[in-house]
């Protein structure tokens, strides 16, 4: 089928709450794209402002349901039985796409056994300290991981900010499940578990707003690590039996464990316990290896300056990051205290 | 001389190792005749990138070797002395690829224990 005919059979989907101030955006970078989708759909989950009427205005269909539906993947789910369309995408309110991301992500369900695609994702301010860590990790994760991952056949995720779906597939998924803080993570790994494939289209480049502040940071990597360590638990007696899963899941859990205590115990603990600031070079040691795949990126996305100034964000985000997954960690699988709450991340 | 690769945690090996990997994997499929230009070059770039991150690594070694005074022996490979028939450096290099290979066995045993485990009940 021609890619264009292919945008033309699908739906997207764009849950919102409170997006007043981005939903506007959003959708003219989807009715700009190179190759529109036939619909889109903009749910209002119960917003407490005017996102309903922002999204109206600009001529797409609004769907709001009777009261709000607790997460994006119940908004999304509420959606779903509204899709008539072979292919549907779920795009956050916040972020706007590349002209020829649709295009270019549509090209990965060429293989009959393609269940979702997802693409790049660069933040699209970086400004403050925040914004700027997570466009390093970004960068990083999609210019070296995430390739790495598609080649095996596994990646990690199809972020749920930017990804398109066989219909049919995630209709027999039962769409987007609610039980974790991670609805993309889950239905990726459930995706495997059933034999489906999940491709990563780098060239299909996706722009949301990070958080710019501590405040909403918080609340996005609580959720993120909740959401892991929910998905770990749920899936890992699947995720053994796929072998390049299973050793990246291995590698990713062993990681967020060990270092972020090397991290956040060990090398302030040897420092005061030798009173040798030389173990602090610990937390930097890995700076070249870090800016080379970061600067590679940089130089090919015109942004060497951005990508130079960002460096140092990344590395206070890493200490932050570890506090989290260790929080996330104790309280899911030590505690017993599992996160249901879906709070937004700005 | 030998460069460690500390505190770059297992997942920087895991990636790095697969990075190779890939290229051996498409070389192999060449040789077989399945050419896939696109793998192919994916390969390449993901294995030139990893070679550029051990450069870098190495070239951090030799950098912090240099301006680091040599009585904090055994902190960095480079500064490591020779005990016995094994050179402290040479451990240093090869823990954390050690620590992956036995992590990996360690998750394909479980595996093991619960496709039998499976297979019982």
């Amino acid at each position: 089928m021609e890619y264009k005919n292919r945008a033309e059979n699908l739906t997207v989907l764009v849950p919102a709450y409170n997006e007043t101030k981005y939903v506007a955006d959003t959708i003219k970078s989807i009715q700009n794209q190179t190759t529109p989708p036939k619909e889109i759909i903009v749910v209002d989950d119960f917003s407490s402002d005017n996102t309903g009427d922002v999204a109206r205005s600009r001529g797409v269909t609004v769907l709001r349901p009777p009261q709000n539906t607790g997460s994006k993947a119940g908004a999304q789910n509420f959606a779903l039985k509204e899709v008539k369309t072979k292919y549907v995408m779920a795009i956050d309110a916040d972020t706007t796409l590349a002209p020829d991301a649709i295009e270019k992500l549509m090209h990965a369900f060429d293989n009959l056994k393609v269940a979702a695609a997802c693409g790049t994702v660069i933040p699209r301010r970086v400004k403050t300290l925040w914004e700027r860590g997570r466009y390093i990790e970004y960068l990083f994760a999609f210019t070296f991981y995430k390739p790495i991952q598609d080649f095996f056949g596994k990646p990690l995720i199809s972020s749920g900010c930017f990804s398109a779906y066989r219909t049919t597939f995630l209709r027999g998924m039962g769409g987007w499940s609610t039980r974790t803080l991670a609805e993309d993570m889950d239905l990726t790994w459930s995706l495997y578990s059933v034999g489906h494939k999940v491709r990563f289209v780098p060239e299909a480049v996706c722009y949301p707003v990070e958080p710019h502040n501590f405040e909403f940071m918080k609340k996005q990597l609580k959720r993120w690590s909740h959401g892991f360590a929910q998905n770990v638990r749920l899936h890992w007696k699947e995720v053994l039996g796929l072998p390049y899963l299973r050793s990246m899941l291995s590698v990713g859990v062993l990681d967020a464990i060990i270092v972020s205590l090397a991290y956040l115990v060990l090398i302030p603990a040897l420092t005061l316990i030798f009173k040798n600031p030389i173990f602090l070079l610990a937390y930097f040691i890995d700076l070249p290896a870090i800016l080379f795949p970061v600067v590679v990126k940089g130089m090919e996305r015109k942004e060497l300056g951005k990508v130079l100034s960002s460096i140092p964000s990344f590395f206070v985000l890493r200490v932050v990051n570890c506090v989290f997954i260790l929080e996330a960690f104790w309280s899911e699988f030590v505690m017993g205290r599992s996160l249901n709450t879906y709070e937004k991340g700005h | 001389m030998n460069v460690g690769l500390p505190y770059t945690g297992l997942g920087g090996i895991f990636y790095l190792v697969c990075a190779f990997f890939m290229l051996i994997v498409e070389s192999v499929n060449t040789i077989k005749g399945r050419i896939n230009s696109k793998r192919l070059g994916m390969a390449f770039t993901q294995s030139i990138m990893a070679a550029g991150i051990l450069t870098t690594i190495w070239l951090t070694g030799i950098a912090l070797n240099t301006i680091m005074p040599s009585e904090n022996g055994i902190l960095l490979p480079g500064n490591a002395v020779e005990v016995g028939y094994i050179k402290y450096s040479t451990l240093i290099v090869a823990t954390p690829f050690l620590a992956l290979a036995m992590l990996l066995c360690f998750a394909t045993l479980l595996h093991i224990v619960v496709k039998i485990g499976k297979s019982v009940n």
